[in-house]
């Protein structure tokens, strides 16, 4: 009896492996009969079992499938508009492709987990393309250590494919899936599943799975990013409705501290990729994405960054996009939202999301502390400084008036030093100027992120000149209508948080001079003091 | 003895009034000598004296002038001929005076000298008479010499002395020493010395020792002629003795020390009986000698002055050292050359001039000297607003009034580039934009090509894509620049106090590098591939050059 349930089971591995060719399935039988003396695999211990590789391969393939049983996984598929339903779906496995590296070792295991997991999809009424050889995945000259650089996360699947996909397959969706732990031992698994829709290349839905009865810490900073981010982000009661229309085409850009040295500070890796799945997952599952209206993009290309070099040159804090206007930004990736994070180990996540079509008119900027979490400041002195704006600066002055934030810093007198420190600049004096940010957002004043390169003054312009000039290299203030601003908020802080620890008093502490400056007149129309030494 | 010949010089500088001069020279005539005994007679012994020793030698004597008899020996005296010629020598021995002549006698019938020399016949010019007598007296002779004036007839000088029988051979010497003085005396007063002063036109010019002396008129005979060119004498010069310097000083003291020396005969005679002169020196480098008539005045230092013709120096009109007269470019200060052609001429011109022509609002342009090591920038200039500004320090240049032209002057001859460039536009600090345009002509100064003309192109506008390019570093200092240039070295730009260039008109078929370079660091090259969008670009300017 055992004897015919083994051949049974043969039968069905025998369909599921035909991919292999004969010879796979020839090795496979050899195996079973016991005429392979090549039997590392056979009889492995398995949760201090001895368990044959057929039924690992079962379990296996049930673990993939069980993908598709999880909770979830209906609400990824409650996300996929109701027209996309019906359209075939590729699915392509892309792992860490989008931080250009390859697959790694893959083995039969694998491939058990992906027929589950189509199983399993097949089995929610999805109709999956059978993959010939038409598809690769991407070459990461494209988009790697390419110069300019190209923005983190971009698409992994070679994009002339897509099109085959797309014509050649009639699949209008994408499912790509990363696995972001997988052990058949322990049969556990962690997957980041994404659906794009092909022919917008936005994100349909978006979702991290776990399954198995354990999962193993190899995961566990990946998932804690994911979650993180997910948390907050799913949660953001604020977000402007008017970027969820249908119209929407928002990218998520990682900023990082690219703002500072146009480095990264967390190199791109697995879980800086599961953060930002979890900012997409978490945007999807925002109260506000109800409509089911995909607004995401995925990155594929145009998302160039500056040149590191340049901001040893601009005033502090101008975005990391390439482009001298944002119209160029569009034109390149058809992007009409920005969405900017900053993923702030220990503190919580910084969004600022940017309307490209608006000259980069800042629709929202917030900061958040990771949840049930203390930050080391970053996030406190933001809300701080977003706070003591409210309440020292009179808004009033800046009503219906296009505003651009300028660093200021101690330019005036120590220019040099200036030059030598702000490559070292860090998150803290980024928040501070975005606690600015947030603050004239929220009070509706139409704030505008720096693109353009907009040059310091050098240290020798100050020479025999009178005292305290602004630091922007300017022949006049009408010059900076090309920026399309009206006034300026110009800030100098007295805080070297460069040179401080999180653990010294004073990183904690805001000590910000500001002065609102009409860029028609030059007038100072307000001096005011941002701080909490008090 | 000094007494005497103090008191002849006394007659003579009193009762001679006469004035001898080199025209006229004292005229002495040696009238002697007469012995008053024929005959001596020496005894010896007798004939039983056989010794020799007993006969007086009369070393003077001719052995056939001496005969011999018992106890007497007989022989011819002191021959007055003898210490006639030898008188003649002693007088001859000074130059001034003249001989007139002499005649010798054997005896004199008279005591009466006067009377004696008015019973002579000697020639009319005849101003003295010599005239001695010989006598034996014991064992010596005496001789007394006697000068007589033949104008006054009085003998103004009578000298004696005594010789030994047997050192006859101080004869000549003791003449000299009574005859020498005495002729010093009748001479002295009409005697002077002579120097020659050079200067400027003949200080480096006479020979020294090279000069020769005649009188103008001299006596021959009883005749007084002219001397002629053979009659010169030649003489040397000394230095001035102190003598004269001490006694002479205010005339010498005017004077170089050595542009004057004192003459002096071959026999170191230093004066000249006073009288006219012609003085003849020969000259270095074969000149025409130099003759000058002097007089010598008695008692003076005389001086000769040589001073030349003045020859002027060879005409060097253009003062480079070269004469006109083996200058080829008299007018023009040149060098020496071989070629007489070009001898004198200044060096082929090694410079010449470029005009930049069409230099249009907008353009700029420099110049470089293409070296084998490196180029040099020469002059660099730009219109902006139809306002040419060029620098080409240390070459002159002149801008034509349209604003539109320049010419640098005197650019060493060479190889030259000519890079013309649109003008960079700040339209915001620290963005530059260029239309891209580039336009060179190589330029080749040489010596039949001094002058050459370069047309700047005009610019067409190119339809292209815009290349962005970022500078890292921001230009540090305000005089630094960043210099651009296509893939063909051809320059395009050029622009300060700048963080990134924008070029306008790139071709969307270009493909190669943009150079762009910074002074002491390693060039960066752009690479630019074919491409319809605008793109972003990074020269990166870091790296010292090494």
């Amino acid at each position: 009896m055992n004897k015919l349930k083994q051949k049974f089971i043969l039968l069905v591995l025998l369909s599921i492996f035909h991919p292999f060719g004969c010879s796979n399935v020839q090795n496979l039988m050899n195996r079973f009969n016991g005429k392979d003396n090549s039997n590392e695999d056979y009889g492995k211990v398995f949760k201090d079992e001895k368990v044959s590789p057929a039924q690992i391969f079962i379990d296996v393939h049930d673990l993939g499938r069980k993908i598709t049983l999880h909770s979830n996984f209906n609400e990824f598929l409650g996300h996929i508009p109701d027209g996309k339903w019906k359209s075939r779906v590729y699915l392509a496995r892309i792992d860490d492709l989008p931080i250009g590296k390859g697959y790694g070792e893959l083995d039969k295991w694998d491939m058990a987990l992906e027929t589950g997991f189509i199983d399993g999809l097949i089995r929610k009424g999805l109709t999956i393309a059978e993959k010939l050889d038409h598809v690769s995945p991407r070459n990461k000259s494209e988009f790697i250590n390419t110069s300019p650089e190209d923005a983190f996360y971009m698409h992994g699947i070679n994009l002339k494919d897509l099109g085959l996909i797309e014509k050649e397959m009639q699949a209008s969706s994408l499912l790509t899936y990363q696995i972001m732990d997988f052990s058949e031992k322990d049969l556990s698994l962690v997957i980041y599943l994404r659906m794009i829709d092909l022919k917008s290349m936005k994100v349909l839905t978006s979702a991290m799975i776990k399954v198995g009865d354990t999962v193993s810490n190899r995961a566990e900073k990946e998932i804690e990013g994911f979650n993180d981010a997910y948390d907050i982000v799913k949660n953001i009661g604020d977000l402007p409705r008017t970027i969820f229309t249908k119209d929407g085409s928002l990218a998520l850009l990682n900023a990082d501290i690219l703002n500072i040295s146009g480095n990264y500070n967390n190199e791109p890796s697995k879980e800086t990729m599961a953060i930002e799945n979890g900012i997409v997952t978490g945007l999807i599952h925002n109260e506000k994405y109800k409509d089911n209206n995909p607004i995401i993009m995925e990155k594929t290309e145009g998302f160039k960054l500056k040149f590191p070099s340049v901001y040893n040159s601009i005033v502090f804090n101008t975005n990391p996009i390439l482009y001298e206007e944002w119209s160029e930004l569009y034109k390149e990736t058809n992007c009409n939202l920005l969405m900017i994070y900053r993923h702030i180990p220990d503190n919580g996540l910084y969004i600022k999301i940017i309307n490209v079509r608006n000259n980069g008119r800042i629709i929202y900027s917030n900061a958040f502390v990771f949840n049930g979490r203390v930050d080391e400041g970053v996030i406190g002195n933001h809300d701080i400084v977003s706070e003591e704006f409210k309440a020292n600066i009179d808004i009033s002055l800046l009503k219906d008036k296009k505003v651009l934030i300028i660093n200021g810093d101690k330019q005036a007198v120590e220019s040099e030093r200036y030059f030598k420190e702000q490559p070292f600049f860090n998150e803290m004096n980024l928040t501070i100027e975005e606690g600015m940010m947030t603050s004239l957002v929220e009070q509706r004043i139409a704030t505008y992120e720096k693109l353009k390169t907009l040059y310091l003054k050098r240290p020798w312009m100050y020479n025999d000149k009178v005292f305290n000039l602004n630091p922007l290299y300017l022949d006049e203030w009408k010059q900076l209508e090309d920026f399309g601003v009206e006034m300026l908020v110009v800030y100098n802080n007295l805080i070297p948080y460069q040179k401080l620890s999180s653990t010294h008093p004073d990183y904690k502490k805001v000590a910000i001079g500001v002065r609102i400056i009409d860029i028609n007149t030059g007038d100072i129309l307000q001096v005011g003091e941002l701080t909490n030494l008090n | 003895m000094k007494k005497n010949i103090n008191l002849l010089l006394f007659f003579v500088t009193t009762l001679f009034a006469k004035d001898f001069t080199v025209s006229d020279p004292p005229m002495l005539y040696i009238y002697h000598f007469v012995s008053y005994d024929t005959t001596s007679i020496l005894l010896h012994g007798g004939a039983q004296d056989e010794s020799k020793h007993k006969v007086l030698r009369f070393p003077l004597f001719s052995k056939n002038d001496v005969s011999t008899a018992e106890n007497l020996v007989v022989g011819k005296p002191l021959d007055p001929k003898l210490v006639s010629a030898m008188v003649t020598s002693a007088v001859a021995k000074n130059p001034h005076i003249n001989i007139a002549g002499e005649s010798i006698q054997k005896r004199i019938k008279t005591d009466n000298f006067i009377n004696l020399v008015k019973s002579y016949e000697y020639p009319k010019r005849t101003d003295f008479i010599f005239i001695g007598e010989i006598n034996t007296l014991a064992s010596q002779y005496e001789v007394d010499l006697k000068l007589i004036d033949v104008s006054t007839q009085k003998i103004i000088a009578s000298e004696f002395f005594h010789l030994e029988f047997g050192v006859l051979h101080n004869l000549r010497s003791q003449i000299n020493d009574i005859v020498g003085p005495l002729m010093n005396k009748i001479i002295t007063p009409f005697i002077g010395s002579v120097y020659v002063r050079v200067d400027s036109t003949s200080r480096d010019r006479i020979r020294w020792d090279d000069i020769s002396i005649r009188p103008i008129r001299s006596v021959v005979g009883s005749r007084n002629l002219d001397t002629q060119h053979s009659d010169f004498s030649p003489y040397q010069t000394m230095l001035m003795p102190s003598n004269f310097l001490d006694s002479h000083n205010d005339i010498l003291s005017q004077f170089l020390p050595s542009d004057y020396r004192l003459i002096k005969s071959y026999e170191n005679v230093t004066t000249f009986l006073a009288g006219a002169y012609k003085f003849q020196a020969f000259l270095k480098n074969n000149e025409e000698p130099f003759e000058i008539d002097f007089i010598v005045r008695a008692g003076d230092l005389n001086e000769i002055h040589m001073s030349l013709p003045y020859v002027p120096p060879p005409k060097d009109s253009d003062g480079d050292g070269i004469i006109d007269e083996f200058d080829a470019c008299p007018k023009v200060p040149g060098l020496e050359n071989k070629d007489p052609e070009l001898n004198g001429c200044p060096p082929p011109k090694l410079d010449g001039d470029i005009t930049i022509l069409n230099v249009w609002d907008g353009v700029g342009f420099e110049i470089l000297r293409i070296n084998e090591e490196s180029d040099t920038l020469i002059a660099y200039g730009s219109n902006k607003n139809n306002q040419l500004e060029v620098e080409s320090n240390p070459y002159n240049y002149n801008i034509n009034l349209a604003n539109n032209s320049v010419t640098i002057f005197d650019l060493p001859l060479g190889t030259y580039l000519r890079n013309s460039h649109a003008n960079t536009e700040e339209r915001f600090p620290g963005k530059h934009y260029v239309s891209l345009f580039a336009d060179s002509d190589t330029l080749r100064l040489d010596r039949n090509k001094k002058l050459i003309k370069t047309v700047i192109a005009d610019q067409d506008l190119i339809k292209g894509r815009e290349v962005v390019i970022y500078f890292d570093p921001f230009t540090p200092g305000v005089d630094d620049d960043y210099r651009l240039f296509l893939f063909d070295q051809s320059l395009f730009a050029v622009t300060r106090i700048v963080g990134e260039l924008h070029i306008v008109g790139m071709p969307i078929n270009y493909d190669g590098d943009i150079i762009v370079k910074r002074e002491g660091y390693e060039e960066a090259r752009v690479e630019i591939k074919p491409n319809r969008k605008k793109s972003y670009h990074l020269a990166e300017l870091t790296k010292p050059e090494e």
